[in-house]
């Protein structure tokens, strides 16, 4: 009965209810939307450091300190028996770092020289390249698009590089870039050169050492030698969640916004609605109606302009989380300009949990904001009711 | 003896503080209506008629005194149990004719009707023989907008009319209508009097109505000064 009567009142109602509807569509296609694109941009990040940067965890030599290249000199270790077994199964891989200069064109660069095997399968980036022949006399190196920017670089120039080896002398050989990568992990990139593994280890004088191990297998109950310290995925990943996290409260006084003039719109309706119908309340306890029941009526009614909005979220808001789900949002500037492992499109993602929640969340705010106004009701009598008045 | 009337009212007062004064709309009122009664309040505007009829059809509370309605003491109900009474024993009706302006004649009538959470066949015919009564079985998918003001007093009337209670209160039923049309309602209710044993109350000052009017009780200044059969 409270349903019916809400359903007919809430349809004559004619503008103020798709005004209202629109408002709270907006509201959830705007929240929707802005939070799988959040969701999208975690699940980029993510997706792009562990395929390219992160693998599945690491072992980080005690004094490593990405941060700090000036500790490198004293970051790398020899390798424990289990971990060679490992990168000899192909179940890891040692990076060698060694922090340095590059010298190219006579212009100066601090460059961390890093070596990698050249045949590892772990990391999604091209390192096979570094099997290239380079000129006699050089050593194959490669570099990411923006560090080749920067330096101005591209492929087959051969710079010099100046490094100090572990034993404190310092040391200089040239370099030929034989392949410039597209990679999308700005770490991977920007001020790194990359060389084979044997080669860093050589000019380094430190044969089998490793400042870091990449891991195909998590590493968590992977036993730990000393001199090394275990680094999870959820470790690694820390940073790239209080990115999103900062977002996502950026995002948050956004919703609240939305939400909040939408629950303004719904309260005013809800109290012009109670004033000007306050006949009609009378009427309803006249016909013998309870209080509570009439209450719930406009209860309702302010809950089926959710209903209503959801339905046309569902029938404009869908065909754009498809589109952003599928094609994706081009970003107008590179993400590795702000440091982020992004490609050029960012692609939403909308799970049934995300928009479950937030309709759940929408729908019991309406429900509060328009019981509010409603519970007035419960205390009027009815003959006042009738006159049309309130006290 | 309250039990074989409809409605007893005994010492009845309703006082209103007005500028730290007690205001007495109603003072010591005994009154009982019998069943089938045809019976009119009649005063001039401010005697108190309606604060009697909505304390009679408890929409509203005395300050003293006790309302029985049935036999059972209605100035003791909750407001529950009050929408209770309403819903099942009493019909309304409005000068102003109160119906819903969203809704179709039909669905006017079915409201009180799904109240008492009747069962569609049921609606339909009690609804049917209701709009019969009032003449206007053509007009049930009518809107209270496209109907003329006699016409919208007779759907009123046909709405309180629809689950047949033991007593109908109009409050000024004719007020907004023509001659005319007054008479037509009139006689309307007259018939439905005769034919369904109900009681009518009315609250009225309009000489139309005390012309139909099968007792008499004058009300002036809260006070009963004259109750008479005619």
């Amino acid at each position: 009965m409270i349903f019916k009567i809400a359903f007919k009142n809430v349809l004559s109602a004619g503008i103020r209810t798709w005004l209202n509807t629109i408002i709270i569509s907006i509201t959830l296609t705007a929240i929707i939307l802005i939070q799988g694109m959040n969701n999208g941009l975690l699940k980029e990040l993510m997706t792009n450091r562990i395929n390219e940067e992160l693998g599945n965890g690491q072992f980080w030599h005690m004094n490593y300190d990405p941060f700090d290249p000036l500790t490198l000199e004293k970051s790398h270790g020899e390798l424990s028996p289990a971990m060679a077994a490992a990168v000899q199964k192909r179940e890891a891989i040692p990076i060698l770092m060694v922090a340095g200069s590059a010298y190219p064109q006579g212009r100066i660069f601090p460059a961390v020289l890093k070596g990698i095997p050249v045949d590892q399968q772990i990391l999604q980036l091209p390192f096979e390249q570094l099997q290239a022949g380079s000129p006699p006399g050089t050593i194959p190196a490669m570099i990411g698009k923006n560090m080749a920017r920067r330096t101005e670089l591209s492929r087959g120039d051969i710079i010099t590089v100046r490094w100090r080896n572990s034993q404190g002398a310092f040391n200089a050989t040239d370099l030929a870039i034989v392949h410039v990568f597209n990679g999308r992990v700005p770490s991977m990139d920007q001020g790194q050169i990359w060389l084979p593994l044997k080669n860093l280890q050589a000019m380094n004088l430190s044969p089998n050492h490793a400042t870091i191990i990449i891991s195909a297998r998590p590493v968590d109950d992977q036993a730990v030698a000393p001199e090394w310290i275990r680094k999870t995925l959820d470790d690694l990943l820390a940073d790239t969640y209080q990115l999103v996290q900062n977002k996502s409260v950026g995002a948050g006084i956004f919703y609240l916004i939305l939400i909040f003039l939408a629950m303004i719109a719904i309260f005013d309706t809800q109290a012009l609605s109670i004033f000007k119908r306050r006949r009609e309340i009378g009427t309803l306890m006249a016909l013998g109606m309870t209080n509570r029941a009439i209450v719930w009526t406009f209860t309702m009614e302010g809950l089926l302009h959710g209903v209503f909005a959801t339905v046309l979220t569902a029938v404009t808001g869908g065909p754009l989380f498809w589109y952003f789900q599928t094609r994706g949002y081009a970003i107008p500037v590179s993400g590795e300009e702000y440091g982020m492992a992004i490609s050029e499109h960012l692609y939403a993602d909308f799970s049934p949990a995300l928009i479950l929640g937030t309709l759940v969340i929408v729908m019991l705010l309406i429900t509060v904001v328009s019981y509010l106004p409603a519970r007035k009701i419960t205390h009027l009598q009815p003959f006042v009711a009738l006159r049309g008045k309130w006290s | 003896m309250e039990s074989e009337q409809v409605i007893t009212v005994n010492h009845l007062d309703k006082i209103y503080p007005v500028a730290n004064q007690d205001f007495f709309a109603l003072k010591q009122i005994d009154l009982a209506f019998a069943a089938g009664e045809f019976a009119g309040i009649v005063g001039p505007s401010g005697s108190g008629k309606t604060t009697l009829l909505n304390i009679m059809g408890s929409l509203d509370k005395p300050t003293r005194g006790t309302v029985f309605f049935m036999g059972a003491d209605i100035t003791r109900f909750s407001a529950r149990e009050s929408a209770l009474l309403r819903s099942r024993s009493i019909g309304f009706i409005f000068q102003t004719y109160n119906l819903l302006p969203v809704y179709t004649v039909y669905e006017n009538l079915e409201l009180p009707l799904i109240l008492l959470g009747m069962s569609a066949a049921d609606k339909r015919r009690l609804i049917m023989e209701s709009l019969a009564w009032v003449g206007l079985a053509d007009k049930v998918n009518s809107k209270p907008g496209q109907l003329s003001g006699g016409q919208c007093q007779r759907v009123a009337i046909a709405r309180a009319m629809v689950k047949k209670p033991a007593v109908v209160l109009a409050d000024e039923p004719t007020a907004n209508l023509d001659s005319e049309n007054s008479h037509i309602i009139l006689q309307t209710m007259e018939k439905i009097n005769r034919e369904s044993g109900s009681t009518f109350i009315f609250s009225t000052h309009d000489d139309k109505v005390i012309g139909y009017l099968k007792r008499k009780i004058t009300l002036v200044d809260g006070s009963i000064q004259q109750d008479e059969t005619l």
